[in-house]
């Protein structure tokens, strides 16, 4: 089979960022020892938290990555013939996000497809892409992770007194942030590449670590407008703290395994909440800390705490990120592994970098 | 602070904390069974309480204080029922509890669901004398009998 490389990557996020200090003005403070475990300092966001007015939006950030990416690839949008992208927070239930974007590009024609997995989409995408790619029936793919997460926040606090604001409901709020990222992919005959990718859902016995309940169809419309709130973005904070761990290291193994390369080769290894504490305390108290992640130890990149939990939108905006700042180099070989804790899906996928 | 201000407070604190309607928050609902409280739930409410009345109470130590430092295997048999003497602990920290009623069938993990608004205010008030007698003042709150 023909190599596959990532010859692309870009990212977006609206705005200046949100200070946490801002956050907790907005819905009351949390226990310094739950503050220091979400690690986060700040987050972009797509609504004013001071109106909820929003600025842009889901599809408007996915095209400005896509942008981004492709304009680092040198690779003119007219030349994009397979479209992916994972996103949990669409601009509308139909059409999917990828069709408006595809429309923005300019493009009348083209392979497309929209995935839901959450953190896990896009690193789901790069194998679809990989085979596609490959076997020559497409010959360049944009990836796309976006995620709009602030509309559904802003009900938590606007107008409410926040010393009435539950913990619960408050932790997502300092959680959160939006953004999109990008990867543009091609079929080359130089070696390195992305190798084939692991993916799984080991959450068939296990009730969602986050749910977002509303505007769907599992109860009559008349019904859900009873509700508070359209969306209610519930987090079981305690039951997503034990067990994404667990998710996290069982997707380095089948990751590790479906490319046939030894932990001991990786240079890098990109996990969303993969440096933060609660997931470094969670792992070390469940014995986790041992094997794999403890070779990969000091290689683990994460640019959570400035950009916040971003759902679809983590690993190619990470990558993006690591891979402008220079983290990332020709060469290396870089292990990705997305976790989604609605449903616990991992995806993972190693590249041998090869952008310049 | 004496007894019916710290009762306001945690009353406050668990109605916040659960979302709850005050009149639902009675002294003797159970947190966990009668207001549908979760782990995270307690968090919010101890921290209510720090941030109210300066006191700190951790998680871990409402089951701490619920067990009085008896060990789990002399608390609860093999079979996890709680013994006679996990029973005498738990009527000292739950006094509305009947032994009888409980005895033979009550398991270590279900403790914490006979625990009420009002045990907690004695927690409350429990931890605020240990706290003022470390800090050398103990006036500040009076021990519960």
């Amino acid at each position: 089979m023909t190599n596959v490389h990532v010859i692309g990557t870009g990212g977006y996020q609206p705005g200046d960022p949100i200070p946490t200090s801002e956050i907790e003005r907005l819905v009351g403070p949390l226990p310094a020892d739950v503050l220091e475990g979400l690690a986060i300092t700040s987050r972009h966001w797509i609504a004013d938290p001071a109106t909820g007015a929003q600025s842009e939006n889901n599809s408007d950030m996915a095209l400005k990555a896509a942008q981004r990416a492709l304009e680092s690839a040198g690779v003119d949008a007219a030349e994009i013939d397979l479209m992916i992208l994972a996103t949990g927070t669409p601009d509308y239930v139909l059409p999917p996000v990828v069709n408006l974007v595809q429309e923005r590009l300019g493009l009348v024609r083209c392979a497309t497809m929209e995935l839901r997995s959450g953190g896990a989409g896009v690193v789901q995408a790069m194998e679809i892409a990989r085979r596609f790619l490959a076997d020559g029936t497409y010959r360049t793919a944009l990836l796309i992770g976006s995620e709009a997460i602030s509309p559904v926040l802003i009900p938590v606090f606007l107008g409410q007194d926040p010393a009435k604001i539950r913990m619960r409901e408050r932790i997502p709020v300092y959680m959160f942030g939006d953004g999109a990222g990008a990867l543009v992919m091609r079929a080359g005959e130089g070696p390195g590449g992305v190798s084939a990718g692991a993916t799984a859902c080991i959450g068939g016995d296990r009730k969602p670590g986050i749910h977002a309940v509303g505007g769907g169809t599992h109860a009559p419309i008349a019904e859900q407008l009873k509700a508070k709130r359209l969306v209610d973005l519930r987090v079981d904070v305690v039951g997503a703290g034990d067990f994404t761990p667990q998710m996290v290291i069982e997707g380095i193994g089948a990751t590790l395994a479906a490319a046939k390369v030894d932990v001991e080769t990786v240079d890098l290894c990109l996990v969303p909440e993969g440096n933060v504490g609660w997931m470094r305390d969670s792992l070390t108290d469940q014995g986790l800390d041992q094997g794999a992640w403890k070779a990969l130890d000091g290689k683990v990149i994460d640019s959570l705490p400035v950009m916040g939990a971003v759902g679809c939108a983590a690993v190619p905006l990470f990558l993006d990120d690591a891979w402008r700042s220079g983290r990332i180099r020709r060469g290396d070989r870089v292990m990705v592994v997305g976790v989604e804790s609605t449903k616990w899906i991992y995806a993972g996928a190693v590249i041998d970098w090869t952008m310049p | 602070m004496d007894r019916h201000e710290i009762t306001e407070i945690v009353t406050t604190a668990v109605v916040d904390g659960l979302g709850a309607e005050p009149d639902e928050v009675t002294p003797d609902a159970t947190l966990l069974d009668d207001l549908s409280a979760e782990s995270i739930d307690l968090l919010d409410i101890l921290f209510r309480l720090e941030r109210a009345l300066k006191v700190k109470i951790q998680a871990a130590q409402l089951a701490e204080y619920v067990q009085g430092g008896i060990p789990d295997e002399e608390f609860g048999d093999a079979d996890e029922i709680i013994t006679e003497k996990g029973l005498a602990q738990l009527l000292r920290v739950m006094p509305q509890i009947d032994p009888d009623e409980l005895r033979g069938t009550l398991k270590a993990r279900r403790v914490m669901s006979l625990f009420t608004v009002d045990n907690l205010v004695d927690l409350v008030i429990h931890r605020m004398a240990v706290d003022a007698m470390e800090a050398g003042t103990p006036e500040r709150a009076e021990v519960p009998a």
